[in-house]
């Protein structure tokens, strides 16, 4: 055999023999994103038993998703009643009968098989076992004061079972970490059984209940798809989810002691922008999840200008910024009509700024604010928007002098992307090539932006497009040889 | 564990695949750099191979290799940003995964002195791994001293250059060229007497 074949021949070993990882790496990565803070290491996890002594003293909120199904009643004592599922990410299943007497314990994710242990539920009533797995939950730090999100769903073909099982878990879950002073944040919620919840469900190894939450986060955000949140804890999606869908109730408050909080956030994008805290108005900080990223999405105005910030959640770094300079009118708190005299701009909803009329600030007559200076001037006149300036909207009126620019929406939501042959048309003409000059073209739909990569002439190009303006994110741009 | 006939490919296919890849394995960490956890798939899918067979080589441990295959990847990914680009992606990662390795063999203070029954439980671990595999990787792990062992399966698995090898491990040039060969001519002995595959 030649040396070549030789080489192939252990490199085809080796790529025979390695083992397949991945999706232990991502867990610990997602783990330690979410500030589990331990570095786990494969073999040195070592399962810790400390049941009673959690159960009796629980030091940390749990976050924990019940989902009750229900299955109509029937007589004997084997037969299933109800499915009460456990949910921080590792999911657990619950099959009760009538008497809420536990018949099994399944696990519908790896993870909770190391939770369930060799604990034998059979027969115990449901709140036992539903405090011995959350008790093992905590000490295997599953739940922990930085992930404190309960989730409790209930489906029934009895409805008045179900809402009665749900009420009373809660109840019961509330004081039980109430008694240890602990804030925990309980959503419930019903769940319509639905074979295409299921299905979903069954396909990425969690419980319908969660399904069904990141369903209803999708649904009002208009953003994510279904795959981006599987892996995210309850917590996670608690912090994603600001007001719950209609059939979702909502006690407490999510724990973010993972990250950095919503004061430090606003504090960071105050800072950037230059602006006191106190003069940030139509303030808005919302937990998002982009990029694989828990980040902050800081929203306000402060005088003409409108702010939008993302903000690492854990680490704190600026991912993004935008800033446009408005029309005062355009906030939405007001009766924001176009239909502006030149004297007052805006009604104010947060301080009032009627003083401000007829002072002059660079050229803007008008302008209201909200900063309590209310002198009505911009100490930004040089403030441009990130945007391209677009052109004023009819219905403005005549003495808006033209250097204002108008408003943008704030983010499209529910927005189609632009899709990739518009991108790509995009990347070539920045680039200033033509599609027969383009070698070894490459095409990525990464969630919001295209990811664009080619080779022209002597160089080769990366491009980030966002996918729903069209707009160049960033160009990279690279001598070849 | 990856069908090992997804793995084999046809030779010219193979050789030229080796070459091509650096430019891609850099661009997954400068984007893994930027928080794009996406490309951690495309930077295993490249380099796990790699990473395995170098632990392996050095350790000489499947389950260990396996650990450290694990922990390359966790400290690729916090560490992405350090990386600079050089156009050398493969010797960021190898000295990753060396310096795990070092840190294993000093918390285990495992020789590798294993007798020849331990070489078999230890590459008999799995079952999944198909027999010659198993026998492939036996006999590089048997047959050739650390260095030679190194050597073949950073150039043979990895596509590493001898230059680049003969840097990573800081020995001459010519000296990784002379161990290079003789490691073949070492297996390639083994194989075509040992019977147990054709030659």
């Amino acid at each position: 055999m030649t040396d070549e074949q030789l080489e192939k021949r252990i490199s085809d070993a080796f790529a025979g023999a390695v083992p397949d990882v991945f999706d232990e790496i991502m867990e610990d990565i997602q783990k330690e994103n979410a500030g589990k803070g331990e570095k786990t290491s494969p073999k040195k996890r070592s399962a810790k038993r400390n049941l009673i002594k959690i159960i009796t003293a629980i030091a940390i909120a749990a976050a924990v998703i019940l989902t009750v199904i229900g299955v109509s009643a029937s007589r004997a004592d084997s037969v299933l009643a109800a499915t009460v599922s456990l949910d921080v990410n590792p999911g657990i299943e619950i099959c009760v009968n009538k008497k809420h007497k536990v018949l099994s314990v399944d696990p519908t994710t790896d993870d909770a098989r190391e939770i369930i242990g060799d604990m034998d539920f059979k027969g115990t009533s449901l709140d036992v076992t539903v405090n011995a797995l959350v008790g093992a939950m905590l000490s295997k730090g599953y739940l922990s004061d930085m992930a404190n999100s309960i989730l409790i769903s209930v489906d029934s073909a009895d409805s008045k079972e179900a809402v009665d099982l749900q009420n009373r878990l809660l109840g019961e879950i509330n004081a039980f970490l109430e008694n240890d002073d602990y804030k925990a944040a309980i959503l419930s919620q019903t769940i319509s059984d639905n074979a295409e919840l299921k299905k979903l469900a069954e396909d990425y190894g969690i419980t319908i209940g969660k399904a069904q939450l990141i369903n209803d986060i999708i649904s009002k955000t208009g953003r994510y798809s279904f795959g981006d949140l599987v892996a995210l804890s309850i917590n996670e999606l608690n912090l994603l989810e600001n007001s719950g869908p209609e059939h979702l109730t909502s006690i407490g408050k999510a724990s973010d002691k993972a990250y950095i909080g919503n004061e430090k956030a606003k504090e960071i994008a105050a800072g950037n922008a230059g602006v006191a805290k106190e003069s940030m108005s139509d303030l808005k900080v919302e937990m998002e999840y982009e990029d694989s990223v828990m980040i902050y999405e800081v929203d306000f105005r402060a005088g003409d200008t409108k702010y939008e910030y993302d903000i690492n959640a854990i680490t704190g770094a600026i991912i993004k910024t935008e800033k446009e300079t408005n029309r005062p009118a355009q906030n939405d708190s007001e009766n924001g009509s176009g239909s502006r005299s030149g004297s007052q701009g805006q009604s104010g909803g947060s301080s009032g700024s009627s003083g401000s009329s007829g002072s002059t600030s660079s050229g803007s007559s008008g302008n209201g604010q909200s900063s309590s200076g209310s002198s009505g001037n911009t100490q930004k006149p040089a403030q441009e928007a990130s945007k391209p300036a677009a052109t004023q909207p009819a219905t403005q009126p005549a003495t808006q002098p033209a250097t204002q620019k108008a408003t943008q929406a704030p983010k499209p939501a529910k927005k189609s992307p632009i899709g990739a042959a518009k991108a790509k048309s995009i990347a070539f003409g920045h680039a200033g090539v033509s599609g027969g000059q383009v070698k070894e073209f490459d095409i990525d739909l990464d969630d919001v932006e295209y990811e664009i990569s080619f080779k022209a002439g002597k160089y080769e190009y990366d491009y980030e497009i966002d996918a729903y303006s069209g707009k160049i994110i960033s160009v990279d741009k690279e001598y070849d040889d | 564990m990856p069908d090992s006939a997804d793995n084999v490919m046809d030779f010219d296919e193979w050789k030229e695949k080796k070459q091509g890849q650096d430019d891609r394995i850099e661009k997954c960490i400068l984007k893994i750099a930027k928080g794009k956890i996406d490309y951690m798939k495309d930077l295993y899918d490249l380099t796990s191979t790699s990473v395995y067979g170098l632990a392996l080589s050095i350790l000489k441990n499947s389950d260990d290799a396996k650990d450290i295959l694990h922990d390359c990847f966790l400290k690729i990914h916090s560490g992405a940003s350090g990386y600079s680009s050089g156009g050398k992606p493969l010797a960021w990662i190898f000295t990753i995964t060396k310096n795990l390795c070092i840190q294993k063999i000093r918390e285990d203070s495992k020789t590798s002195d294993i007798p020849e029954e331990e070489y078999e439980a230890f590459i008999g671990v799995s079952d999944d791994v198909p027999v010659e595999d198993r026998m492939m990787i036996k006999e590089c792990l048997t047959v050739l001293n650390d260095d030679e062992r190194q050597i073949v399966v950073l150039h043979a698995v990895s596509g590493y250059k001898h230059k680049d090898i003969a840097d990573f491990l800081e020995i001459p040039l010519p000296t990784v060229l002379s161990k290079y060969s003789r490691a073949l001519k070492k297996l390639k002995e083994r194989i075509t007497k040992g019977g147990t595959y054709d030659g």
